[in-house]
């Protein structure tokens, strides 16, 4: 048998495509640079971060994403009672907030506006816990959900109230970007949809190429479905007018109830193939791993790794009654079964809906982007903890963890490259660190990539690299993947831990049956490797980089595939065991942990973890 | 003072300045008439807007949480009262006098109710209920 491999995915060589005014970026790399960000960030705009005492807006995010401190809660006449810096600033950054009750936190807050001194709004703030947990409820516990009746009959002044907030943030998105040659640093101008029919998380995050965006965002309550909020983006951008670029990152399907990757659509029926191609062509990412938990794979899956920050609870509503950790969540919860559904449905339809590249985010609502770093997780202002009175000593509910980042292979930091680089989803998640990966699939990889010196202009030469699509055809070439990861070098104070493995995860249709398995390709477990917990000391050996060349022997061209990698860290300490380290938790002691700590003492609770990257996948279609 | 007065001006006395473990919505103590005051906005909130599943369920636990305070303020104060009750009615209405003024003046001067969840962390009487 004959086979020759077909690139179908762009390569470096295409001219980048450029969609607003702006100086050329001085430094270009044609064989693409990392460039590590947050697409999920909230800020005092969304009623939730508001809610808990968080004011910045997206001006403070920007800056914070640039390295500059930002206030924290809690706050006393203007006043910040703490404060924060990133260690390592950010290439990027989106700001998110909640296109839903945007309107209506502008209108509890301005006196004079319509709806001030409305019951729900006096609520809100003589009440804050009490106004958060009533208004979250009503709004996102509904099935069917419904603007209060301050925002008037069609909810205009709520709608109205929203245009405020909605023209700073695309200000802001332009005032922090950098036109000039330097590109220090690029914004995207962005929302969030807050999809949650019955509880269940179909959140998504749309962000636009440049300042050419909707008039208004997309709100749940006027569109409460995924399908309508694809065809607004549709016919509101894309189609436009305005002509807009535009995608949408679903995240947190693991609260999803199993509906964020199910076969149907939102009203029951089957998953048709107009549907799957409206969302294969605005949903190119999916949010992998964030501050409310990892979507990658569940604890039922078989793979150990899978225990990594899954949540007591699969519908976001049930956050105040988890059950124990470990339970098994439903189908249509995690991206991996996503992306091997995928193959079936793209069988099926013609158009495979869940082509999802992966990154990681924060998901922060104290307006501070890219703060992942578990030495110094302050929570996140939206939960059940709260932050409003300043931040908790144990900060957080103990099943959540600090977020991830998002990373970005392109050619220079400005809009149109790094939008690229996500529509193409040459991009990968991580859950904190800044692991460097490179990940390349083809039919003719040389075998010899690890040790050459040009690794990216061979494996963009002779495959494709992360978020590429391959084709099965006649031809003798074996399929290939490289597969190649740094240690986040640390500096500025950050702790840098070596690399464990790196493992291949391929998913394939055999029969019409989904197949799935997991492969370390280089490195290896590591027992002996552990942490000092007292000190949060990494010990054991570890490497500072791993590369392997890795050919699937099992390949069938008659089937489809998909492949990518996952980039394992040894063991450091999680974010809770410095918490009780530096709060001195001593579980011996008569009494047990302080008031407030208890989670410090609870097993439930785990003292290490093993912190990872997570690329993109590489597709391979039948031929 | 008779008794029956004095565990009425005891329960009433309660309810404004027990710091009463507060439990949802921030984990108190704060005065079981600020339960009260959250219990009535919930409801006025639901009157006028409905109600969904985890909205009624909320409410609910809130009146839940507000009648088991003033049952328990009431039982205290029962208990007090009757404790008193072997006291001539003068010596009891000085000492409920004293306790009134007491319990009224350290609420209002130090800041002993904790309200996680409302405009500010730790109140003392007038801040807890305004």
């Amino acid at each position: 048998m004959v086979m020759l491999a077909l690139s179908v995915a762009a390569a470096p060589a295409a001219a980048l495509e450029r969609s607003e005014v702006r100086e050329a970026c001085a430094a270009n790399d044609p064989l693409r640079k990392p460039f590590f960000g947050d697409s999920h960030v909230h800020t005092g705009f969304s009623f939730d971060a508001w809610g808990q005492g968080t004011l910045p807006g997206p001006d403070d995010a920007y800056r914070f994403a640039k390295g500059e401190p930002i206030g924290l809660p809690p706050w006393e006449e203007g006043r910040a009672g703490g404060r924060a810096t990133l260690r390592r600033p950010l290439d990027w950054a989106v700001v998110t907030d909640h296109s839903d009750l945007l309107g209506e936190t502008q209108i509890c807050q301005t006196p004079g506006a319509p709806g001030y001194g409305s019951i729900v709004c006096r609520v809100v703030r003589h009440f804050p816990g009490l106004g958060y947990a009533l208004v979250n409820g009503h709004i996102y516990a509904s099935e069917r959900p419904r603007r209060y009746s301050f925002c008037g009959e069609e909810g205009e002044h709520c709608l109205d109230a929203a245009r405020g907030p909605w023209r700073e943030t695309r200000v802001a998105a332009e005032t922090h970007y950098d036109r000039s040659p330097s590109c220090r640093f690029t914004t995207f101008v962005g929302y969030e949809w807050t999809g949650m029919p019955g509880g269940r998380n179909l959140h998504r995050n749309v962000i636009f190429r440049n300042e050419v965006a909707q008039d208004s965002p997309t709100t749940y309550m006027e569109t409460p479905t995924p399908e309508g909020l694809w065809e607004d983006l549709e016919r509101e951008c894309l189609d436009g007018p305005p002509r807009c670029d535009v995608l949408a990152i679903p995240h947190n399907s693991n609260v999803s109830g199993g509906l964020m990757f199910g076969p149907n659509r939102s009203d029951g029926s089957p998953l048709d193939e107009r549907t799957a191609r409206i969302r294969a062509r605005l949903e190119r990412l999916v949010e992998i791993t964030q501050h409310k938990g990892d979507s990658e794979c569940g604890v039922g899956s078989g793979d150990e790794l899978c225990s990594f920050e899954t949540l007591p609870f699969e519908i976001m509503s049930e956050m105040a009654t988890p059950r124990a950790w470990g339970d098994p969540i439903p189908d249509g919860s995690y991206v991996r079964d996503a992306l091997v559904d995928g193959l079936a449905l793209g069988a099926k339809l013609g158009v495979n809906p869940f082509r999802l590249g992966i990154v990681g985010s924060t998901d922060t609502h104290f307006a501070t982007p890219g703060m992942a770093d578990e030495d110094r997780h302050i929570g996140h202002a939206a939960g059940l903890v709260n932050a409003r009175h300043g931040i908790p000593a144990f900060p957080d509910m103990p099943f959540f963890n600090p977020g991830g980042l998002a990373v970005l292979w392109a050619e220079e930091n400005s809009r149109d490259a790094l939008f690229e680089a996500m529509h193409r989803r040459e991009a990968y998640g991580t859950s904190g660190p800044r692991i460097l990966v490179r990940f390349f699939g083809g039919f003719d990889l040389p075998e010899d990539l690890c040790g050459a010196p040009d690794f990216a202009a061979r494996g963009y030469a002779s495959g494709v690299p992360m978020g590429g699509v391959l084709r099965s055809s006649s031809g003798a070439s074996p399929l290939r993947f490289a597969v190649w990861a740094l240690r986040d070098p640390g500096g500025a104070g950050a702790p840098s831990t070596p690399l464990e493995r790196i493992q291949i995860v391929k998913g394939w249709l055999e029969g019409g049956e989904t197949r799935l398995r997991v492969l370390d390709v280089a490195g290896r477990a590591n027992p002996e490797a552990d942490v000092d917990l007292a000190t949060c000391t990494p010990r054991g050996v570890g490497s500072n980089q791993l590369c392997a060349v890795w050919e699937d022997p099992e390949h069938d061209p008659t089937e489809p595939a998909v492949y990518y990698a996952r980039v394992v860290e040894n063991p450091s300490c999680r974010w809770s065991q410095y918490v009780c380290n530096r709060s001195g938790v001593d579980c011996g002691a008569p009494g047990g942990a302080p008031a407030g700590l208890e989670s410090c003492c609870d097993d439930a609770v785990p003292p290490t973890i093993q912190e990872r990257a997570w690329t993109s996948p590489i597709w391979v279609d039948r031929r | 003072m008779s008794v029956r007065a004095a565990r009425c001006w005891l329960f009433a006395l309660l309810l404004v300045t027990a710091p009463w473990p507060f439990v949802l919505f921030g984990d108190g103590p704060a005065p079981p008439l600020r339960s009260l005051w959250m219990a009535l906005a919930a409801t006025a909130v639901v009157a006028s807007e409905g109600a969904s599943v985890t909205v009624r369920l909320i409410l609910g636990v809130l009146w839940g949480q507000t009648l088991l305070a003033f049952g328990g303020c009431w039982v205290i104060a029962w208990g007090l009262a009757r404790g008193a009750s072997a006291l001539a009615p003068r010596i009891r209405r000085w000492i409920v006098i004293a306790l009134i003024v007491l319990a009224l003046g350290v609420a209002s001067a130090l800041p002993i109710y904790r309200t996680p969840m409302g405009t500010r962390l730790h109140s003392n009487l007038w801040q807890a209920l305004s």
